[in-house]
């Protein structure tokens, strides 16, 4: 038995079996963790004790959307079945752009097929923006994830991760528009009864809370108007139920919050 | 026949779409309109500021020569076009004779405007 990774394989027969252990290690991984390098939950974190330089912690091999970033040390489970990156194979640029790494058992439907350095580049964007859209929602609502897609082609991951940033962002709007007081809410005053508008001094209370604490949505305290008046924004939103409280919004939160009333509306049935 | 109304919509907004609602555009960033192919939404004046005057009719009727902000085609089904607040109250409406229908809309501000002309066809 040729041990696969004690030297560079010199013939055919020992880069199959090379081949086919790297497969094996990568097998059951997800495509995060693909992408990663290492299971979710491995990666290191900042304040990680042992972060410090080792130039022989393995990096990403070249090909990969995080090719050349380090990766998890090899280990206690390296060359196990357990899904998780514990690689010690020696680093090395051997591998190819669009090689065939893992069958998943995520979202995906079939073999990758290969990609192109530009496709990698935009893939690496796509999951970044997905992540980082997903995390924004994650504050708010920690259990909230975006449904799968399933994909066949590179083309087809990109737009997945596209797909989850679209959806982490319309759920970010709903919470942050449509479910209650912003992140920067604080004082609020008595909302009229309905169908009346704020009477002046309580457009002027409005403005002083504005000028306070800002938008009660974005923070900003430039209210954005013609006339420089804060909006006074109903809380719950009067399309959704009885308002009780308004709080100080700019104009473009306002209008967002418009344009998703109007679209709440319109799924109701109107 | 131009039909006229004084309105303070909610969010500073007026929705112009067929009589079935449309697919409503999302409202960012800061414009003076933003647009589905099926709604257009219109910045208006800040309801605590005053109301706002919306005109809607044949573009012939009352085309003021100047450029409109908004000149393209909207998705009519049902042969209506309403304006409508994002509460979906009617403001106005208007019968039109196609399923599909040329709208312009003129304002007297860029943002934030008090007199808003839609013309149709």
């Amino acid at each position: 038995m040729i041990e696969p990774f004690s030297r560079k394989p010199t013939n055919a027969r020992e880069w199959q079996l090379r081949a086919r252990v790297l497969q094996k290690q990568l097998e059951g991984l997800s495509i995060e963790e693909l992408l990663r390098g290492a299971r979710i939950e491995d990666a290191p974190k900042v304040g990680d004790s042992d972060r410090s330089y080792d130039p022989n912690q393995p990096r990403v091999p070249a090909g990969h959307p995080d090719g050349g970033q380090w990766t998890i040390k090899g280990g206690h489970n390296a060359g196990s079945r357990d899904p998780t990156i514990r690689s010690d194979v020696t680093p090395s640029n051997e591998w190819q752009v669009g090689a065939r790494y893992a069958s998943g058992r995520g979202p995906r439907v079939g073999p990758l097929t290969p990609a192109t350095q530009a496709q990698l580049f935009r893939l690496g964007a796509a999951r970044t923006e997905a992540l980082n859209a997903i995390r924004r929602v994650q504050e708010i609502e920690p259990n909230w994830k975006p449904q799968p897609s399933a994909y066949q082609t590179v083309e087809g991951m990109i737009r997945a991760y596209q797909a989850e940033a679209q959806q982490a962002s319309q759920r970010y709007v709903e919470l942050t528009y449509l479910t209650g007081p912003g992140r920067f809410a604080a004082e609020w005053i008595p909302a009229p009864p309905p169908g009346q508008r704020l009477t002046s001094a309580d457009q002027r209370r409005i403005d002083q809370l504005g000028a306070i604490h800002g938008c009660h949505i974005c923070g900003t305290f430039n209210p954005g108007t013609r006339r420089g008046h804060f909006v006074g924004d109903h809380q719950i939103p009067t399309a959704l139920g009885r308002p009780w409280r308004i709080f100080p919004q700019c104009l473009h939160c306002s209008n967002v919050q418009g344009g998703k009333v109007r679209a709440l509306m319109n799924k109701k049935g109107r | 026949m131009v039909l006229t109304k004084k309105v303070a919509p909610p969010y500073s907004l007026i929705f112009i779409a067929d009589a079935d609602g449309g697919v409503a555009p999302e409202c960012s960033p800061p414009a003076p309109y933003w647009a589905t192919s099926t709604c257009i939404a219109v910045g208006c004046l800040m309801s605590q500021d005053g109301d706002t005057e919306v005109s809607l009719g044949k573009a012939r009727e009352f085309d003021p020569g100047a450029r409109p902000i908004f000149d393209s085609f909207l998705d009519t089904p049902n042969r209506k076009v309403n304006v409508e607040t994002a509460e979906g109250e009617l403001i106005l409406q208007a019968d039109v004779p196609t399923e599909s229908t040329r709208v312009r809309i003129w304002t007297n501000e860029l943002q934030e405007p008090d007199k808003i002309v839609i013309g149709l066809g």
